[in-house]
C-alpha cells in the first residue's frame, strides 16, 4: 500500500488543523496522508485483549456504583473508590444498561519486545472517536481505489450496531442528543460523532429537567430527551448533586436517570474506571470477577513512543472493537489514521468507503431551532444594533466634519449623562460578545459574517475617528451580511427582532434625556440618523413636537417607535403559536406585551400632553422578559402554586 | 430510658428578584439509628412543586427531591417529624485507638473497608500538620479510643470560642484553625479532620437538639437552629457520637438527621434556581418533648 501522493495534503491539513485549541488528550493535529496498517495477527490479539478489558471494566463500574463486592471482598482498596475524585458517591445505586453503561470505550496502547501494552484507557468520556469518522471520509477519498475494492475493513458497520441501539432505547424515534461542553477543542469530535449517531448537538443551556424528565428547549416548545450521548465529564453534569461547575448542565440530571425517563451513555460516573490506580488492579479483577486471565496487561507510557488508540462500541450484546484507529509516532509527523485489512475481500464497498449513501430527504422551512440558537440570535441582533448606535453616537461627538465643535462637555446636561453612561469601554464590551456570540453561532451564519467578525479590531488607548471608521465598516457589513445571507426562518426572525427591540428602547431613552430646549434637539436628530429627513420634511431649527412625533408616531420612518412596534408585530406572526402558555388568553404572554405598548403608544396625540416614555420603556423592557420566558427559557407565565 | 420529640424545620428563603425555576434536595427525615427511631415525617413546600419524590440518598439519608417551574420570590420548605432516641451505650472501655487505625490501615474485614468512606480528607475537611500534631497531644500510644476522643472534643470545646456568624458555610478549615472561633460545624470539621489525620474513621453528623431542656438542666448551645457533631468508628463496627460544641457525648437529646464525609455531603437544603438574584435565608427549628404515643 504505498500510494505515495501530495494529493490533497493541503487543504486536508488545514481542515483537519483548524482547531484553535489542542484537541482532548494532546491529539496531535495533522492528519499524515499515509495511512498506518496493522497485520491481522496484531487485529486479532488486539480485538480479544480490548472487549475482554471492555467488559471487566464494564463490570467493575456496575460493582462499585452497585454491591461493592469487590470493596468488600479486598479485591479494590478502599481508597481506590473514596480517597478520588473520579468516583462520585451520588451515583451509586442509580441503575444503568449493560450496554449504555460503557456504551463506547477507547484505549491507547503500545508495543515492545514483550507485546503489547494497554497505556490509558478512556471509560468516561472517549475522545477521537468522532476524529477518526472524518479522517476515514477523506482517507477513503484520497483511497478511493482501494476502498473500491474492499481491501479496507469498514468503520461503520461496529458503529451502526451501537447507533442503532441508541435509536431503540429512544423509542425509535427521534430526539437522541449528545451533549457537548461547546469549546472549540471538543467540537471537530463531537460534531463528527453526532453526525454519525444521528444526534442533535446540544450544549447545557439546551437541555432543561421539567418535573423528573430531561427536555430539549426548542422555539416550538420543550421535546423531551430519553437517551443522552455525553462528552462532558461526569462531575460537571448535574450542579444540584454534583458539585464541580464549569458546564451550565441542567440541575436534577441525575433525578431524571433514576426515575427512569433518561439514559445517559457513558452512564455518570464512568469515568471513575480511567483513573490512576484502577488499571493495576484489573489482573486480579479478571481472575477474580470475569475467571479469565488478563490479556492486555497496563504499564506506563514511556517518553517517544509511538500510540495507538483503538475503539470499542458496545453493540446490546458485547463490546466490539472498530476495525480501524489512530496512531501518532514518534516525532512529529502528524497523526496518522490506522486501517484494518479486509478480512474477505470482495464485497466492493460503495464509494465514500464506509458510509452508506443515504437518500437525501429534501427539507425546507429549517426545521427546529433550539432555544438557546434563537437567543443567540436575539441578542446578536441587540447587540449589533447597539454597537451601530454607539459608534454613531462616537463619530457625532468626535466631530464628524458636519459638527465639528461637538464634544461631549458642550452637551446639554441631560445628553451628556446619556453618553457617559455608554462610555467607549463599553464598545470593546460589545465588540466581545459580538465575537463570543458569531462563534456560538458559526455553524448557522455565512462565513462571510465569520471574517467579519475577525475584523473588529481592539480599540486602541485613544478613540479616534480613524479607529472609529475602520470599526464601523465592518459592523455595517455585519449588520447587511445577517440580514441578507440568513435562512429566513426562526433564526432570522429574532436577529430581527432584537434589532428592533433594542432601536425602540435606544429611541425611548434619547427622548428622555433630551431636553425640550432646542439646542439638543440637532443632536437627537443625528444620533438617531434622522437629521436629513427631518430637513426635508421641516424647514428651519428642529421643533420639539415635530421631532418627538417623527420618532414615536410616524411609521413610515424606519427609525420611529410606531415603525418599530409594527414589524415587531409581524415578526411575531411568524414565531411558533405558544397560546399554552397563557392562562388568561388565546395570545400568547410576548403578544399582550407588545399589544400593550402599541395602546400606550396610541393612547397619545402628538400636541396633547407628555408622550408616555417611561412607561413606554417599561413596556418594552416587560416585552423582552416575556419573550425570554416564552422561547427561551420556557417558564409558564405566571401558574402561582399555593399562596406564598 | 428513651425520650420523644417532634422535630420542626422551617426555611424560608426571599429572593431578590423573580426565581424561574428550581430544582432542590432537602434532608427530610431523620434517619433510623441503633439508637433512634424516625416514627412519622413530612416535608411542606411552597410555592407547590411540579415534582417531588423521596428517597434514601446513596449514605443512607432521606431526601426529597423537588421542583418548581412557576416564577415565585419566596421558598418555605418545612419538615416534620416524630422521633424517639434511646441514651446510646458508652463503652466502659474502648481498645487502644491504634487499633482502630491498624483496622483502617490494613483493612481485614468488610466493614472496616466499608468505614474506608470515612478516612480520607475532603475539600471541607482537609488534611493539615497542624491538626494531626494537635490531635496526638489527645492520643498519645496505648490510649484508649474513645478516652482519647472525648479529651480532643473537650479541647477543641475550651481552645474555640463559639461566636454565631463568625463564619460562613465555605470558610475553609484552616481559617478555623487559626481564628480560634467558629460555629458547630467548624469544630464538627475540625474534628472530623483531627480524627481522618490520624487514620481514623470520622463522620460529619448533622442533626438537631432538643430546644427546651428537661427542667433542671441547662439548654444546650446550637438548640435553635441545625446542630452538627461527630461520629468516630470503633474496631467493633459501631460508631460513637460526641458534640465538641457542647463538650459532651451525644444523649438522648440529640436528633440525628443525617451523615457524610463533610457538611457537603448533609446540607439539610441544596437547591438550584434560574434567576433569584440574592437570597436572604432564614431558618427555624423547634425540637420539642412529647408524650411516648399511646402504642409505645
Amino acid at each position: 500500500m504505498s500510494r505515495s501522493s501530495e494529493v490533497g495534503y493541503g487543504w486536508l491539513t488545514e481542515l483537519l488543523s483548524s482547531v484553535d485549541e489542542p484537541p482532548a488528550e494532546g491529539l496531535p493535529l495533522k492528519l499524515a496522508l499515509r495511512p498506518a496498517t496493522l497485520g491481522e495477527q496484531d487485529w486479532t490479539l488486539l480485538e480479544s485483549g480490548l472487549e475482554q478489558r471492555a467488559r471487566l471494566l464494564s463490570e467493575l463500574l456496575r460493582d462499585v456504583y452497585g454491591e461493592q463486592t469487590s470493596l468488600k471482598d479486598g479485591l479494590l482498596p478502599p481508597s481506590l473508590l473514596f480517597n478520588n475524585r473520579r468516583w462520585l458517591g451520588p451515583c451509586r445505586g442509580v441503575v444503568d444498561g449493560d450496554a449504555t453503561r460503557l456504551l463506547l470505550y477507547a484505549a491507547d496502547l503500545v508495543r515492545d519486545t514483550d507485546g503489547w501494552w494497554v497505556v490509558r484507557d478512556y471509560t468516561g468520556v472517549p475522545p477521537g472517536l468522532g476524529w477518526l469518522l472524518d479522517a476515514r471520509r477523506w482517507m477513503a477519498r484520497a483511497y478511493h481505489e482501494l476502498f473500491a475494492r474492499g481491501e479496507v475493513e469498514p468503520l461503520a458497520p461496529t458503529l451502526v450496531r451501537a447507533r442503532d441501539l441508541l435509536a431503540e432505547l429512544n423509542g425509535g424515534e427521534r430526539g437522541v442528543v449528545l451533549a457537548s461542553p461547546g469549546n472549540a477543542a471538543e467540537f471537530a469530535d463531537a460534531a463528527a460523532l453526532a453526525h454519525f449517531f444521528g444526534c442533535t448537538l446540544v450544549e447545557g443551556e439546551d437541555l432543561t429537567v421539567r418535573g423528573q424528565q430531561l427536555w430539549l428547549k426548542l422555539l416550538q416548545g420543550l421535546q423531551p430527551v430519553r437517551v443522552l450521548l455525553r462528552r462532558v465529564e461526569d462531575a460537571r453534569c448535574d450542579p444540584l448533586e454534583l458539585s464541580a461547575g464549569g458546564w451550565s448542565g441542567p440541575s436534577g440530571l441525575i433525578q431524571a436517570v433514576r426515575n427512569g425517563d433518561l439514559v445517559v451513555c457513558n452512564s455518570l460516573g464512568s469515568g471513575w474506571a480511567e483513573s490512576p490506580g484502577v488499571a493495576e488492579q484489573l489482573p486480579a479483577c479478571s481472575q477474580r470477577l470475569l475467571g479469565e486471565t488478563l490479556r492486555l496487561p497496563w504499564r506506563a507510557l514511556r517518553k517517544g513512543e509511538t500510540v495507538v488508540r483503538c475503539f470499542l462500541a458496545h453493540d446490546g450484546e458485547r463490546h466490539r472493537l472498530v476495525p480501524g484507529g489512530l496512531r501518532w509516532p514518534r516525532g512529529d509527523d502528524g497523526m496518522h489514521e490506522l486501517w484494518r485489512p479486509a478480512r474477505a475481500t470482495g464485497g466492493a464497498q460503495p464509494p465514500g468507503g464506509a458510509f452508506t449513501p443515504e437518500a437525501v430527504v429534501l427539507s425546507r422551512g429549517g426545521g427546529d431551532v433550539p432555544s438557546r440558537v434563537a437567543s443567540d440570535f436575539f441578542w446578536l441582533g441587540r447587540y449589533l444594533e447597539r454597537c451601530e448606535g454607539l459608534l454613531r453616537v462616537a463619530r457625532v461627538l468626535l466631530g464628524d466634519p458636519a459638527s465639528e465643535s461637538r464634544s461631549a462637555e458642550l452637551l446639554p446636561g441631560g445628553l451628556a449623562a446619556w453618553v457617559e453612561g455608554r462610555a467607549d469601554d463599553q464598545l470593546q464590551t460589545l465588540l466581545g460578545h459580538l465575537k463570543r456570540l458569531g462563534s456560538s453561532l458559526r455553524e448557522r451564519l455565512s462565513s462571510d459574517v465569520l471574517s467579519l467578525l475577525a475584523e473588529l479590531t481592539e480599540r486602541p488607548p485613544e478613540v479616534t475617528s480613524s479607529y472609529l471608521e475602520r470599526v464601523s465598516v465592518p459592523v455595517w457589513a455585519l449588520v447587511a451580511v445577517a440580514r441578507e445571507s440568513l435562512y429566513r426562518g426562526h433564526g432570522f426572525r429574532f436577529l430581527e427582532i432584537g434589532r428592533r427591540l433594542e432601536r425602540c428602547q435606544a429611541t425611548l431613552e434619547l427622548l428622555q434625556w433630551t431636553t425640550e430646549e432646542g439646542s439638543s434637539l440637532p443632536l437627537l436628530l443625528d444620533f438617531t440618523d434622522s437629521s436629513r429627513i427631518y430637513a426635508r420634511r421641516y424647514p428651519g431649527a428642529p421643533v420639539w413636537l415635530a421631532v418627538v412625533d417623527m420618532l414615536l408616531g410616524d411609521d413610515s420612518q424606519p427609525r420611529s417607535l410606531a415603525y418599530g412596534l409594527r414589524s415587531l408585530g409581524e415578526h411575531f406572526a411568524g414565531l411558533p403559536p405558544r397560546h399554552e402558555l397563557s392562562d388568561v388568553s388565546e395570545v400568547a404572554p410576548h403578544g399582550l406585551a407588545l399589544a400593550r405598548c402599541r395602546e400606550l403608544l396610541a393612547g397619545w396625540q402628538p400636541g396633547q400632553g407628555e408622550p408616555p416614555l417611561t412607561a413606554l420603556h417599561a413596556a418594552l423592557v416587560g416585552l423582552s422578559a416575556q419573550l425570554a420566558r416564552v422561547f427561551f427559557t420556557h417558564v409558564a407565565h405566571h401558574r402561582q402554586g399555593a399562596a406564598g | 430510658m428513651s425520650c420523644w420529640m417532634t422535630v420542626r424545620h422551617e426555611t424560608v428563603i426571599d429572593y431578590s428578584a423573580e426565581v424561574a425555576l428550581a430544582h432542590s434536595l432537602v434532608c427530610c427525615a431523620p434517619r433510623d439509628t441503633p439508637w433512634q427511631s424516625c416514627r412519622e415525617s413530612d416535608v411542606e413546600v411552597d410555592p407547590l412543586p411540579q415534582a417531588l419524590s423521596r428517597r434514601r440518598d446513596w449514605l443512607g439519608n432521606w431526601v426529597t427531591f423537588f421542583s418548581q417551574e412557576q416564577p415565585h420570590r419566596r421558598l418555605r420548605v418545612t419538615a416534620r417529624s416524630l422521633v424517639e432516641t434511646r441514651a446510646p451505650q458508652l463503652p466502659a472501655a474502648s481498645p487502644p485507638w491504634e487499633a482502630a487505625a491498624n483496622e483502617l490501615r490494613l483493612f481485614p474485614s468488610a466493614e472496616a473497608r466499608e468505614a474506608g468512606l470515612y478516612l480520607y480528607p475532603t475539600d471541607r475537611c482537609p488534611f493539615l500538620h497542624e491538626l494531626e500534631a494537635y490531635a496526638r497531644l489527645s492520643f498519645t500510644p496505648g490510649r484508649p479510643l474513645w478516652e482519647a476522643t472525648e479529651e480532643l472534643g473537650r479541647r477543641i470545646h475550651d481552645e474555640w470560642t463559639y461566636l454565631p456568624g463568625s463564619t460562613e458555610v465555605d470558610t475553609p478549615l484552616l481559617d478555623v484553625w487559626q481564628g480560634r472561633r467558629g460555629v458547630c460545624q467548624d469544630f464538627a470539621h475540625l474534628m472530623v479532620s483531627c480524627l481522618r489525620c490520624l487514620g481514623l474513621a470520622a463522620r460529619y453528623v448533622s442533626g438537631y437538639l432538643l430546644t427546651t431542656p428537661p427542667p433542671g438542666q441547662p439548654r444546650l448551645v446550637g438548640a435553635d437552629a441545625s446542630h452538627a457533631w461527630v461520629s468516630v468508628w470503633l474496631p467493633d463496627g459501631s460508631w460513637l457520637d460526641y458534640d465538641p460544641t457542647n463538650r459532651r457525648p451525644c444523649g438522648t437529646d440529640h436528633v440525628t438527621l443525617g451523615w457524610g464525609r463533610d457538611y457537603g455531603d448533609v446540607p439539610p437544603l441544596r437547591g438550584v434556581v434560574l434567576g433569584g438574584g440574592h437570597q436572604r435565608v432564614q431558618v427555624a427549628v423547634d425540637v420539642a418533648p412529647v408524650q411516648a404515643p399511646a402504642d409505645c
